[in-house]
């Protein structure tokens, strides 16, 4: 089963009711539907012959409908029938149109066009009334401009007629400034024109524009040069009848500006400025191909894809060349992904608007995907498994490092999510407590929009005022603040930060310190105080290791006996603990939930890690945890506030001191709290784990 | 839209009474060609399709003959008449016309009485109900994606999110479907 598809074509000729449900969800845009109607008109014209042409052309044939050139060709069998059709067309041509000599003028210079041979040229117009708007002929409207100018007469040595302003340089650089003040200066003499822009696909995309005045007179601009002639009457209303927009069949392209360049603009077309930004080779094994991309257009996250982490490869596009060196092994079995961390997201799109993307999982199962950005529907995906080779994960994390390393506090939060954080009380910066995720974000707030300066690493520090603890999806950050708005970032870069944000941990201090006050019962006595301290002292002792052990899995839990702990092997699958007497997870769930309420620790045992079903039994893979290498002491302090049935109590946690480093110690503080059952037992609700 | 609604508004401007006519009908028109030519024909013959469904449409109802109530049935029955026949050209099984004046054209539903079209009904309404379940943005994200086939930048659009954004709730709510879809037992 393919996890990332799902067959929706059961909902095919379904029945009216479905269909009128589906209806609802139409996706089609505006645009599409005025394309469909504009269609559905002409086809309608065409047959009842009701012909909008004012040319008299006339559609014969009621059966007959031929699908303009901006609709692409379907599919490749219709190529046949296509190429068929401009035989045939070019045939009738010929027949009603025999070519005829050019007229030779004595007076004047005249020559075949002077442009060369345009049917390998694609065209798209534009009118004074359309600019900057084009429109893309259909292939029969070509051939009848591009015969028209072929067999035309061209005099070269027009020189009388419209004039190009003396005050207007004319040149093809994109500027509808320009553009437009050229064109306002001709509509004073000449109110018609029209513009040709032609492509030409086996001439090394040769671009050129012909601007058709009224008179006959035509500008012929490549870019390079320009030069003007003056066509027969005859050439140019044929060329005008055949350029002629019709709201109906023909869509307008509005041209993006491609640094300034007419040509390149209206055909779509990069310039060679837009390509200075240098690129990388990206190698891609879904197509074994290798494409040039440049280094802001490749982003990534450390972990799973989170628009918040988003960083460029700028800091070091070589991260890329890790792609080429890796053994893309095609899987041969299935990953479980729903058990399996994502090491690193990357997502790219090359200058041709293709879009790549990579997705590394823990067990080294690696996901990539290929498409055409503007077709998402051919999303090409393979599965690898890289087996244990690290080196995309620790490539991409080295120029997440230098990319942080670079950053400053407000930039590193404007690029990545701040997770989790800790303030000290505004009156004692040696201890700390934990922010909610309304206060995180206040915080976040305010370390984007302060002012943060870099200072000399030999600068002296006043006394400490705050302690921070600020940490993204990968990172923590102890900051410490000094008198004189100095800073340190995890004991070095040294800082300075503006007042504001100064006045903000105020706030934000005395907001979360506030809360965590003890509430004094006037119905408690101090005895029974310090026995129910007492007795929440021993359940926290208690249930520390018990938490740890049913989380990760470990057999201590469930064995009395280490050494009659049964391994088992399953091949592929890796190796588990049997845990003796239960037949599910759910069993295990039951017996934590005993111990641990519901209300804070109902999803703490997932279905997939660490324990596992097989054949009726359940298993373990239990994983190491690592311990806080700093931690010293826990101990409950008082009772911070009561509920209904549940106690909350303060934790304080003592961390650091001479036995380690010479880390200064620090406290934290912390909520731990039982709920209370209506038989009077207790079960954990807070817990944070101090070590 | 009934007939004569159409012949008044035609009377000022025949366009603007095929526009109205074009509205009303455009989405049903649509979806029961797409997802009969969804398999095999490129968004262009959809698109040329469904213009001649309307184009059609227009020209009966220039026709004297008159139409009455409710004509969804009408229209429904000249798309599937178009859409069988543009799928038998593309996929070569017939080279027939249909003309809309079929005599069968009235009766051009496929029946919905046997075990095998009311077992379909039934599936498909339990997997729109399954989509429906996962609420908006997702239930059109996942009705785009994987029927109407448009790629993630183009539902960003619609859903006013960011193609990045789409994926993901894509991908979360293909999951939440599959499981919704296991729950009831459906096999898709």
């Amino acid at each position: 089963m393919n996890d990332k598809y799902i067959n929706l074509d059961t909902l095919e000729n379904a029945d009216e009711e479905t269909l009128k449900k589906i209806a609802a969800d139409c996706p089609a845009s505006e645009e599409e539907k005025e394309i469909m109607f504009a269609m559905s008109r002409r086809i309608y014209k065409e047959r009842t012959k009701e012909s909008d042409y004012k040319n008299g052309m006339e559609v014969s044939g009621v059966e007959v409908y031929k699908k303009p050139k901006w609709h692409g060709f379907a599919a490749a069998a219709a190529a046949f029938v296509i190429v068929a059709g401009v035989v045939a067309g070019g045939m009738l041509l010929k027949k009603n149109n025999p070519v005829k000599p050019p007229v030779i003028n004595s007076r004047v210079e005249i020559q075949a066009c002077p442009i060369g041979d345009l049917e390998s040229c694609r065209m798209r117009i534009s009118t004074a009334d359309l600019e900057p708007a084009v429109f893309e002929p259909s292939d029969e409207k070509q051939r009848a401009i591009n015969k028209a100018l072929k067999e035309g007469n061209w005099d070269a040595e027009k020189k009388e007629g419209f004039t190009v302003p003396d005050d207007i340089v004319y040149s093809s650089e994109f500027s509808y400034d320009v553009v437009t003040s050229y064109n306002k200066a001709a509509e004073s003499t000449r109110p018609d024109y029209l513009t040709i822009f032609f492509k030409d696909s086996d001439n090394d995309g040769r671009m050129f524009m012909l601007r058709l005045f009224s008179d006959d007179s035509v500008l012929y601009d490549d870019g390079t040069k320009q030069e003007r002639y003056q066509l027969d009457e005859e050439t140019a209303g044929t060329v005008r009848k055949n350029a002629e927009f019709d709201p109906e069949i023909y869509s307008l392209i509005y041209p993006e500006d491609k640094n300034g360049d007419l040509l390149h603009s209206v055909w779509g077309i990069s310039t060679q400025a837009e390509n200075n930004a240098e690129t990388y080779d990206l190698y891609c094994p879904v197509t074994d191909e290798t494409v040039r991309v440049t280094a802001d257009s490749c982003r990534f996250c450390m972990g799973v894809w989170n628009q918040e982490d988003v960083m460029t490869c700028e800091a070091d596009p070589e991260v890329l060349k890790v792609f080429s060196q890796t053994d893309w092994k095609p899987a041969t079995r299935e990953a479980n992904l729903d058990a399996d961390g994502i090491l690193v997201s990357f997502r790219c799109t090359d200058s041709n608007e293709n879009y790549y993307e990579y997705t590394i999982h823990n067990s080294g199962t690696a996901i990539v995907s290929y498409s055409d950005i503007a077709d998402a529907i051919d999303v090409k995906t393979m599965t690898y498994d890289i087996g244990s080779d690290m080196s995309i994960y620790s490539s991409f994390y080295g120029v997440y490092e230098k990319t942080l390393k670079e950053l400053t506090p407000d930039r590193i939060f404007s690029v990545t999510e701040m997770r989790s954080a800790m303030i000290s009380r505004s009156d004692d910066p040696g201890i700390k407590t934990d922010l909610n995720d309304e206060e995180i974000g206040l915080l976040a707030n305010a370390v984007t929009s302060a002012e943060w300066e870099r200072l000399p690493e030999d600068t002296q520090f006043g006394d400490r005022i705050y302690s921070l603890d600020m940490s993204n999806m990968m990172y923590h950050y102890g900051v410490e603040i000094y008198s004189g708005n100095t800073v340190t970032i995890n004991g070095n870069n040294p800082m300075r930060v503006s007042d504001d944000f100064i006045t903000a941990l105020n706030s934000i201090s005395e907001r979360v310190w506030k809360k965590q006050e003890p509430v004094h019962y006037d119905s408690l006595s101090e005895s029974e105080e310090a026995e129910l301290i007492e007795r929440a002292s021993e359940l926290y002792e208690k249930c520390i290791p018990r938490y740890m052990g049913f989380t990760s899995g470990s057999p201590s839990l469930f064995y009395d006996d280490t050494e009659k702990i049964e391994y088992k092997e399953f091949g592929e699958n890796g190796n588990g603990i049997l845990i003796p007497g239960v037949t599910s997870i759910d069993e295990i769930r039951a017996m934590f939930l005993e111990e641990f309420s519901e209300r804070y620790h109902a999803n703490d045992i997932g279905d997939e890690y660490p324990y596992f079903e097989m054949d009726g039994k359940v298993y373990s893979r239990p994983g190491g945890r690592g311990s806080h290498i700093y931690f010293q002491d826990t101990e409950i302090t008082e009772i911070r506030c009561m509920t209904e049935d549940e106690i909350i109590f303060n934790v304080r946690n003592y961390y650091g001191g001479a036995e380690t480093d010479d880390t200064l110690p620090w406290v934290e503080q912390k909520a731990f709290s039982v709920v209370v059952q209506p038989d009077g037992s207790w079960k954990v609700g807070m817990l944070s784990l101090p070590y | 839209m009934t007939h004569n609604e159409f012949r008044r508004a035609a009377k000022s401007s025949l366009e603007n009474a095929q526009r109205m006519l074009f509205s009303e009908y455009f989405n049903y028109v649509y979806t029961i060609v797409f997802s009969r030519l969804r398999s095999c024909a490129g968004r262009e013959d959809i698109e040329e399709c469904v213009g001649d469904v309307f184009a059609d449409v227009y020209m009966y109802y220039d026709d004297s003959r008159e139409l009455s109530g409710d004509i969804s049935g009408f229209i429904g029955a000249v798309a599937r008449r178009k859409a069988a026949d543009v799928y038998n050209k593309l996929t070569r099984h017939s080279f027939g016309r249909i003309s809309i004046d079929d005599e069968e054209t009235a009766n051009i539903e496929a029946p919905d009485n046997t075990e095998e079209a009311v077992e379909k009904k039934e599936r498909n309404g339990a997997l729109m109900h399954c989509i429906e379940l996962l609420g908006e943005p997702d239930s059109t994200i996942i009705l785009q994606k994987y029927f109407f086939m448009r790629s993630s930048a183009e539902i960003a659009e619609l859903v006013s999110l960011t193609p990045e954004a789409v994926r993901v709730r894509c991908s979360r709510a293909l999951k939440r479907l599959r499981e919704k879809l296991t729950a009831m037992s459906i096999s898709i």
